[in-house]
């Protein structure tokens, strides 16, 4: 790890800068990365780490709760056509989204939600909430 | 600035991703949240075929099913089971 990274911890200096370090959860553990940039997706700000993974703000240690979201109607068509393309050629490209933390699975992941909140009427619910104890 | 409004708000966002197990998606899950996003688009574009307005959204809706359906044949196709992982 470069010895001139700093090390990423309180709300005040959130987000964390270019060249930090970060620790974030991924699966049961805890890792490190130092960012190499932020970038807004189209529900929540995702840093990407030198090393090319992609991490949602919210896997992060010591993000601000809640996180800050993006509305849906802020996204604007171009942006989500843009989007959409990518992502099918990601697909077609015969990239795996199990290959978790890297751009495919953050992408996917991000479009999932934004469609859901973009479409999703009140008062329906998902099978998927009941599993999830909700 | 006290601002409650936009605090309940980012709460209510982050209770239905949760609820719809949209915050973090385990790669194995990938086929069923698709199948669960093209059952909400498929009920807002139902909604919006029998008005005669929202023509954009219309489309859009049916643009991001049909984008949905891609993704879905695609990864269905090279899908290889990693259960082992």
């Amino acid at each position: 790890m470069r010895p001139s990274a700093k090390q990423a911890g309180t709300h005040t200096d959130w987000p964390p800068e270019k060249g930090q370090i970060i620790t974030f959860k991924s699966g049961n553990a805890l890792r490190t990365g130092v960012v190499k940039e932020a970038r807004w997706g189209l529900v929540w700000l995702d840093f990407v780490l030198e090393d090319g993974r992609v991490i949602p703000e919210h896997k992060i240690l010591d993000h601000p709760e809640p996180p800050v979201w993006r509305k849906a109607e802020e996204v604007t068509q171009d942006e989500r056509e843009a989007w959409e393309w990518r992502l099918v050629s990601m697909a077609e490209a015969g990239l795996d989204p199990h290959d978790q933390e890297q751009s495919f699975w953050a992408e996917l992941n991000q479009y999932l939600a934004y469609t859901y909140l973009r479409f999703k009427q009140p008062g329906h619910q998902l099978p998927n909430a009941e599993k999830n104890g909700v | 600035m006290n601002r409650p409004y936009e605090e309940s708000e980012k709460e209510r966002v982050w209770r239905l991703l949760s609820q719809a197990g949209l915050i973090d998606i385990p790669p194995d899950d990938f086929p069923e949240r698709i199948k669960e996003a093209k059952r909400v688009v498929m009920g807002r574009l139902g909604e919006l075929l029998e008005g005669t307005t929202n023509i954009q959204e219309r489309e859009s809706a049916a643009y991001s099913l049909a984008t949905l359906k891609r993704l879905e044949t695609t990864l269905c196709r090279s899908g290889k089971p990693r259960s082992s992982d």
